[in-house]
């Protein structure tokens, strides 16, 4: 008992409350994915149309800058290292988890997801969406997923890409080139079929002015088949598609939607606008755009402008920069009339009828060029081979710093040394990457 | 819930025992209780009538035990859209992070033992060994990005942290002259991911990618490893955790009213991500830098241990029989100088080895691009009491 009484008790707390039971919460700052998967009402609808209208601009800037990269039609000097070595090939190979294979797919996928969401969310949607409002949601979900999937497929290109993505917990496999492209194929054709008939309960962007009512956004939709079609060799799919889409031989060279970017409130700007004369984040454009270019054609004046001084950066120069975008709230085209005479005149090269081909490039020649026509200026050029040179050409000057030429030279096996000129850099070998590899969290 | 309850046994033997229930909205199931226990044990034996070492005054064993729980951070359970926007149109879009509706609490198991020792009534001495167990642990998994989201939080991983603490201080002089106390604390600490239930992944919204360096969640592995992208391989090419680190404190007090005290702070081991060199090396500015070639090195890890004048101070007490008429409005006046990091001893080539461009956390430092180095401060006092 002494020892009992030496010990001291000392109860500091004993505290029992009788608690509350905690309500299942919800997230009230944002809206909750469930709840528009069950019952989505037209606002929810118009609202996920609008988010993949303005993500689908996310990273578009680094996709371009990338494959302008690896096509040496310029050099992007910004504040990553990067983009001046590891993408000309001085570090060795393109890294599965830096930001030129990551920001482009990361965004790309999450725009899908958008998408996705849209056709999920269809089938249980509010009884106030009627079938052809449901219909028209489906087209432009099916129409904007497809795209994605084809810069995805063009930067990945033979490692492939996943196309199932619907469900995350169980996504589909990597497919190949073929699959893929097969897809995309299918997608664009469903919803062009879901066009005819449809209503759409949304408004576009002023992007898609002239694009925004199903029988208008079905020639966009065409137009981006006959892209594909062209892509996988489908030479007269892609003439057959141009006919059901925007394509006017004797059109305005511009007209197709675009990307629009603004300055209001939480918008974004035109990344690929860079301020005149700026060094620390400028587009250098390669030397040799400027000297392969044929005398007097006017889309090196319109599309670059001499800097007031050279500028080098990792071992490269130039004397050039971008001038491609006039501000930074300057739209970037999807798809423009000018693409699709040069997809005509690529058709028609491959299927051998030469006096279309050759119209559709003295077009591009002329208007877009301001140069004379092939008969004055380069009247030997009129076999298969020599158009399918000339073709390539103007696609090179049409497109510049769109993203296009690393896919072009690809097309035809030409991405590489022999066609395309390497600036050496002193004491680095370099590499011209013809894809980029799939993500490490892929895996 | 919480119970406790704590036993004293004549200052001899201390004993705890307390357990708590807590639930909260933060988990999955907002109404499931979740027990932690924690428990402790010291027994003073220099306090028992047997202990008859003089020289040795205090002996203390002490053993403990703590459970703690810390819930996901808001938001973690749920899968929600943001706010877009096009020419001033709003829309949503999907947020990259998924929601995972099963969270539970991350549970930390802490074992510590101990002994704290005194000798001569001059020397104290303090030892800890601890392990540390974190079981389904919270983290911000990358996610393959294919499925629209990024990232995701989940609970599939456990954590292991062993260490050692040392301290000791002394008084090493104490005359009425000059008193100097003196004192070395040791620790070390290891981190290693010792269950993870899903495939490796670099962590979220930390570095650059596996191309420059980046830390990578893998099992196995220590959680502060620095991890490359060697031949398409994840390899790691360094730790910011340090072999160990030494602070050894000081303090003079002389000639009666002169206080000298100065704090000395060794890291040995310990890398850090210079990337501040690869954009200097791009530049051509390095200093060791006079053409290009060969400047674009395989990793940019580096070693940055340090030895370094934390702090040190001087301050004069101002005695009340030399204050005059001032004593009558003052208690006491102390003036002096101080200054923080003034002296760095390093091998480390950025210009300060305990950079951090993103913050202190244990997978997030280390890494300098850039980032403003640890000032040097120097501070003058003037201390009035009334």
């Amino acid at each position: 008992m002494r020892i009992l009484n030496k010990i001291k008790i000392f109860i500091f707390s004993v505290l029992i409350m009788v608690s509350c039971t905690i309500d299942e919460q919800v997230n009230p700052n944002n809206p909750a994915l469930e709840n528009i998967l069950e019952g989505a009402t037209r606002t929810d609808l118009n609202n996920l149309v609008v988010g993949g209208l303005a993500n689908m601009r996310s990273s578009y800037s680094n996709y371009v800058t990338a494959f302008g990269s690896i096509a040496r039609e310029f050099y992007l000097f910004d504040a990553d290292p990067r983009n001046t070595t590891d993408l000309l090939g001085t570090t060795g190979g393109l890294d599965n988890n830096s930001f030129y294979t990551t920001a482009s797919w990361n965004d790309r996928y999450q725009t899908i997801k958008n998408m996705n969401i849209i056709l999920d969310a269809l089938p249980k949607a509010d009884p106030s969406v009627s079938a052809a409002q449901k219909q028209g949601y489906s087209a432009f979900a099916k129409t904007l997923k497809a795209h994605q999937l084809l810069l995805l497929i063009n930067a990945q290109n033979n490692n492939g890409i996943r196309v199932d993505v619907a469900n995350p917990k169980n996504l589909g496999p990597i497919v190949d080139k073929a699959t893929a492209f097969n897809t995309i194929a299918t997608l664009l054709n469903e919803a062009f079929t879901e066009l005819t008939g449809a209503e759409f309960a949304f408004s576009l962007t002023s992007g898609f002015t002239n694009f925004d009512t199903p029988a208008t956004f079905g020639k966009f939709n065409r137009a981006l088949a006959a892209r594909v079609a062209l892509y996988r060799g489908l030479h007269a799919d892609a003439l057959t598609f141009l006919n059901a889409s925007f394509f006017d031989l004797n059109g305005d060279l511009t007209v197709g939607p675009k990307m629009v970017y603004s300055t209001a409130g939480p918008d974004v700007l035109n990344d690929l606008f860079k301020t005149p004369q700026q060094s620390g984040n400028q587009i250098v454009v390669n030397n040799s755009f400027i000297a392969d270019a044929e005398a007097g054609d006017q889309r090196v004046a319109n599309k670059t402008a001499l800097r007031d001084s050279p500028t080098a950066k990792s071992g490269v120069n130039g004397t050039h920069e971008t001038r491609l975008y006039a501000s930074s709230t300057s739209p970037i085209d999807i798809i423009r009339n000018e693409e699709l005479i040069l997809i005509y005149a690529e058709a028609k090269i491959e299927t051998n009828q030469l006096a279309d081909a050759i119209t559709a490039l003295d077009i591009i020649r002329t208007k877009s060029g301001g140069l004379p026509t092939l008969a004055v200026a380069k009247p030997t050029v009129d076999d298969q081979a020599e158009l399918r040179d000339e073709m390539l050409h103007q696609r090179r000057y049409s497109f510049w710093c769109e993203g296009q030429r690393a896919i072009d030279l690809r097309r035809y096996n030409r991405l590489n040394s022999t066609y395309v000129t390497i600036d050496p850099i002193a004491g680095e070998t370099q590499i011209i990457f013809t894809e980029f590899p799939v993500p490490a969290t892929e895996n | 819930m919480i119970l406790q309850e704590e036993v004293n046994y004549d200052d001899k033997i201390i004993g705890t025992l307390g357990v708590r229930m807590d639930k909260s909205s933060l988990n999955g199931d907002p109404n499931k209780y979740f027990p932690f226990l924690k428990s402790s044990l010291a027994v003073n034996i220099a306090n028992f009538d047997f202990w008859t070492v003089d020289q040795v005054n205090q002996l203390k064993l002490r053993v403990a035990y703590g459970e703690t729980g810390s819930s996901a951070r808001f938001g973690s359970l749920y899968t929600v859209l943001d706010q877009t926007n096009i020419e001033g149109k709003g829309g949503v879009i999907i947020n990259p992070n998924q929601g995972t509706p099963t969270l539970e609490p991350e549970t930390s198991k802490e074992l510590e033992f101990g002994v704290d020792f005194g000798l001569f009534n001059r020397v104290g001495v303090e030892v800890s060994f601890y392990n540390r167990k974190v079981n389904n642990l919270l983290f911000d998994r990358s996610l393959p990005s294919s499925s629209g989201f990024t990232t995701e939080v989940i609970n599939q991983a456990d954590l292991e942290n062993t260490g050692v603490e040392v301290g000791i201080n002394a008084q090493v002089i104490n005359t009425s002259r000059i008193k100097w106390s003196t004192g070395v604390n040791f620790w070390t600490t290891k981190s290693t991911l010792t269950r993870l239930g899903v495939p490796p992944f670099p962590v979220p919204n930390n570095g650059f990618g596996l191309g420059l360096g980046t830390f990578y969640l893998r099992q196995g592995d220590p959680v502060t490893a620095i991890v490359q992208n060697v031949a398409g391989v994840p390899t790691i090419v360094g730790d910011t955790q340090p072999d160990f680190q030494v602070g050894f404190p000081n303090t003079v007090t002389f000639l009666n009213n002169f206080d000298f005290s100065f704090l000395l702070h060794l890291k040995k081991g310990g890398e850090n991500l210079n990337l501040t060199k690869l954009l200097t090396d791009d530049g051509g500015t390095s200093p060791e830098i006079d053409e290009r070639g060969a400047q674009y090195a395989d990793t940019w890890v580096q070693p940055a241990g340090y030895l370094r004048l934390r702090e040190i101070a001087l301050y004069y007490n101002l005695p009340s029989k030399n204050m005059g008429s001032l004593g009558n409005v003052f208690e006491s006046i102390k003036i002096g100088v101080s200054g923080r990091n003034l002296w760095t001893k390093t091998d480390y080539a950025g210009y300060d080895p305990e950079v951090s461009t993103n913050g202190s956390g244990v997978i997030s430092s280390g890494l300098d691009v850039t980032p403003y180095p640890s000032t040097k401060q120097v501070f003058f006092h003037l201390n009035l009491n009334f």
